[in-house]
């Protein structure tokens, strides 16, 4: 029992060190000069350490303290951050992560293998210091060992000259870089990555072969070319390789002619080819590194008055459960009040009627304050996107720039805990289908960095939040000919759908507009899934996309999941209640209204056919006396787009309801979201009214 | 609960809460029982299992009834006076049990408790009862709690 208590504070407490790694690095990544955020990180990773060690966690000790070496040598400067490195520490963090959440769900932490993340940060630790303040004496040796000039031919594409040639009239020089790396290199696709990582800086990378790819699966040998465009001159890219340990040659071409379909291979490369543009880019080059620095800065800035103002508040632990409990006995203190009141007015006493009433302001205080202590910031959902992007646009080789607005923005717990998932499939499709290729967008004239943000707000009564992006928006037509195809619709109904509607087809079931199935979205299960999660919340989505500058999907969520407002209706003996989010309008009618099409009883309302379904017969309410059947109620509800018509008895009226489980023994029931317990102690059924479509 | 538990029971004895369904007398170990209630207003759950008698409110949380004579294919009988509703817990899941009415709580001593299978054989009830206890010349059925909430799934 006691390690058990011990247990959560280790979980919780682990998964905020974690969140917090991930920001500093994050950050980190943003500004690998600041050393205040490697401060951060690394007193994260120590007191994690320290924690997993306590509790017996010994191999998420040891993968923490391989990780806080790297993080010190970081911190004393023996190690120069890269992105390399980054990326190592983020797996590792992926790694803890996933250790964490076994060790929670009772499982070892020994079903993660990390043998090789801890060889890939013993080697960066140990190869790196060393090499680091000689990479040219290493240099020279293995360069003369290397076949002189050697390298294959780069083939040109259409697309790639047409790049080159734009380049070169804006004052940019192409270079064919050919590069060698020392034979004894363990970590070929480590030191390739860094090549090119250390390019992305200077210049843009047009081509290398191998691909990209390839080089990542260290499938090449020893050797591989890059073709760049660059206001830098050879020289300054020469030096930029060469400065990246184990890196034996480096030979820098500019490429005079830009028609040539084949470059470099056969024709010896000359050894760097004098600087043309000398005097221009000494003073160009450090100007663009300079910037992003700035930017950086005042966002690092923001991140600490944040975590300060954070550290201000003092708060507690709860757990959620017990916050049910007080909610429940709240409830049942108001209905206790109600029977209190009734018989104060029986007796007429009207002392015990003024005490009651103050007793009332009272519990409506209290219900809303226990209300408010369930709510949390959305930004714990908003916390794990900013990584999740930043892995996703460098898997689809994207430049993209996330921006997170009103994560202070406040939503129940139980809707928090729901959203993450839609959110993630939103986010996942904006990046993958949405914003296009840096190239594709240079030729579309926009910024080569694609925007996608991510937006909460209040509005009214509700939470919204918007997904947007910047991207290359959705093709109404597109969307028509694929659901023709796939007999959802005919093409008649097609044409006639304005485009916004026909946009909104992507939320049906079993559409999935991807051409290409790629490993991030487009798995068929798309945005129906979506649609279907975010409406078992009580919530909304809907979608508006203009070609070519983007797509919102917007999300409206009740503020609350534990309470709504709701129709109370009678069958017989029993009462109902029915969300008012799923109510479209309430009428009176007489038996003559209702006429059947094909032995399905249906009304029609303002020119429109409804079906209807008898509540008593649907629910199998067992019969009593003969009910007034001269005036029928109906409940219209939609679901999605269909309407239907609840036949029920009576109307009692509208009504904030507290929402409860069923519990183990009754869950799944079908047309049941749940049950409430009303005024006078009564429990009724909620209705699920989509299970009646 | 667990150390209190091992304190009320030694070894050799259990305590049960016995009750009446019809004219037999059955019992839950008390260490199962959380309360005992009188009978109040029952909802029916539509589409709920046909044990099941529905749902009460219990201090503000909603908790399923589970109809026991129904459940052990006993014949049906009015409510009384003496109506009861026992509230189990089994696995941090609360539940109602509907019984005629509760007698005693009693002491039973482990060697006056014999198994089933000699008095029940094939019957299919039987999975519902753990055993047999003998009090003065009075047999009370001891209940298996989790074969009747039924959330092994066969239900």
């Amino acid at each position: 029992m006691e390690t058990n208590q011990y247990m959560e504070m280790f979980l919780d407490e682990s998964r905020e060190h974690l969140q917090s790694l991930n920001d500093g690095l994050l950050s980190l990544e943003n500004d690998p000069e600041d050393l205040s955020v490697l401060n951060e990180i690394f007193r994260n990773a120590h007191t994690l350490k320290g924690m997993s060690a306590t509790m017996g966690y010994t191999k998420t000790a040891e993968l923490t303290h391989d990780m806080e070496n790297l993080l010190d040598m970081l911190r004393k400067e023996q190690l120069k951050v890269s992105s390399e490195i980054i990326d190592v520490i983020f797996k590792c963090v992926d790694s803890l992560q996933e250790m964490v959440e076994n060790i929670g769900s009772g499982e070892s932490e020994d079903l993660v293998d990390v043998s090789d993340l801890v060889r890939q940060v013993n080697a960066i630790a140990k190869g790196e210091s060393p090499s680091a303040a000689a990479p040219a004496g290493e240099a020279a040796p293995a360069a003369e060992a290397a076949p002189a000039g050697g390298g294959v031919g780069v083939e040109l594409n259409e697309t790639d000259r047409n790049v080159m040639k734009e380049a070169k009239s804006s004052g940019l020089i192409p270079y064919l870089i050919h590069v060698e790396i020392s034979e004894n290199c363990l970590l070929k696709s480590a030191r390739s990555y860094m090549v090119m990582n250390a390019l992305d800086d200077i210049s843009d990378v047009i081509k290398t072969v191998p691909p990209a790819e390839d080089l990542e699966q260290e499938k090449f040998d020893h050797s591989f070319e890059v073709v760049i465009v660059t206001d830098a001159d050879a020289k300054t890219v020469e030096s930029t390789v060469s400065a990246i340990s184990e890196i034996s040659k480096v030979v820098v071409t500019e490429i005079t002619d830009l028609d040539a379909a084949v470059i470099g291979g056969a024709a010896p490369a000359p050894a760097a080819a004098p600087a043309p543009a000398e005097e221009a880019p000494k003073a160009a080059a450090p100007a663009p590194k300079a910037e992003p620095k700035k930017d950086a800065k005042p966002a690092a800035a923001d991140k600490k008055d944040a975590k300060k103002a954070h550290v201000g508040g003092q708060s507690v632990r709860v757990d959620i459960e017990k916050l049910d409990t007080l909610m429940n006995l709240v409830g049942e203190l108001v209905t206790n009040k109600v029977r209190l009141e009734q018989i104060g007015m029986n007796h007429r006493l009207t002392e015990l009627t003024e005490t009651l009433e103050q007793m009332d302001r009272v519990t409506t205080d209290l219900q809303s304050v226990v209300m408010k202590v369930r709510m949390v910031p959305v930004s714990q959902v908003f916390n794990r996107f900013p990584r999740m992007v930043r892995d996703l646009a460098k898997e689809l080789n994207k430049d993209i720039n996330l921006t997170i607005e009103g994560e202070e923005t406040e939503l129940d717990r139980t809707v928090i805990d729901e959203i993450g998932d839609p959110l993630m499939h939103l986010l996942r499709n904006s990046l993958d289908h949405g914003v296009e290729h840096p190239e594709d967008r240079e030729a579309k004239g926009k910024p080569r960095t694609g925007e996608v943000g991510l937006i909460a707000r209040h509005e009214g009564n509700n939470v919204v939040i918007l997904v947007t992006d910047d991207g290359s928006g959705i093709n109404a037509d597109k969307i028509r000919n694929k659901a023709v195809e796939k007999g959802m619709i005919s093409r008649d109904e097609a044409d006639a759908l304005p485009d916004a509607d026909a946009v909104r087809l992507i939320f049906l079931p079993g559409f999935s507009t991807a051409e290409t199935i790629t490993d991030v979205s487009g798995r068929g299960v798309g945005m129906d899934v979506v649609r279907s999660k975010i409406e078992s919340l009580g919530g909304h989505v809907d979608v508006e996309t203009k070609i070519d500058e983007g797509s919102v999907f917007k999300i409206k969520l009740p503020l609350t999941l534990a309470i709504i407002q709701a129709m109370l209706v009678k069958v017989q003996n029993e009462m109902y209640a029915i969300p008012l989010g799923s109510i479209d309008s309430t009428i009176n009618i007489t038996p003559d209204d209702i006429k059947t099409v094909q032995n399905k009883e249906v009304i029609v309302l303002r020119g429109q056919i409804i079906p209807i379904a008898r509540l008593g017969e649907v629910l199998s309410v067992p019969k009593g006396e003969d009910s007034n059947e001269e005036d029928i109620f109906v409940v219209v509800v939609h679901v999605g787009d269909h309407k239907i018509g609840i036949v029920v008895d009576n109307l009692i009226g509208q009504q904030e309801i507290v929402i409860k489980t069923l519990g183990k023994l009754l869950s799944g029931l079908k047309m049941l979201a749940g049950a409430t317990v009303l005024g006078d102690g009564h429990v009724a059924m909620i209705l699920d009214v989509s299970a009646l479509m | 609960m667990a150390n209190a538990s091992e304190q009320v029971v030694s070894e050799s004895e259990v305590q049960v809460v016995a009750f009446k369904l019809r004219n037999e007398e059955y019992g839950f170990s008390i260490l199962n029982v959380q309360e005992i209630k009188g009978l109040t207003d029952i909802t029916r759950v539509p589409f709920a299992p046909e044990f099941i008698k529905g749902v009460i409110n219990l201090r503000g949380s909603v908790l399923p009834v589970i109809d026991l004579k129904r459940r052990l294919g006993l014949e049906d009988t009015p409510y009384t006076a003496n109506t009861r509703i026992v509230i189990v817990q089994f696995d941090e899941v609360s539940v109602g049990m509907l019984v005629d009415a509760v007698t005693e709580v009693r002491t039973i001593d482990a060697d006056d408790i014999d198994s089933t299978r000699a008095v029940t054989g094939t019957d299919a009830n039987a999975r519902f009862i753990s055993g047999i206890g003998k009090v003065d010349g009075r047999l009370i059925i001891q209940l298996n709690i989790s074969e009747i909430i039924g959330l092994t799934g066969e239900e």
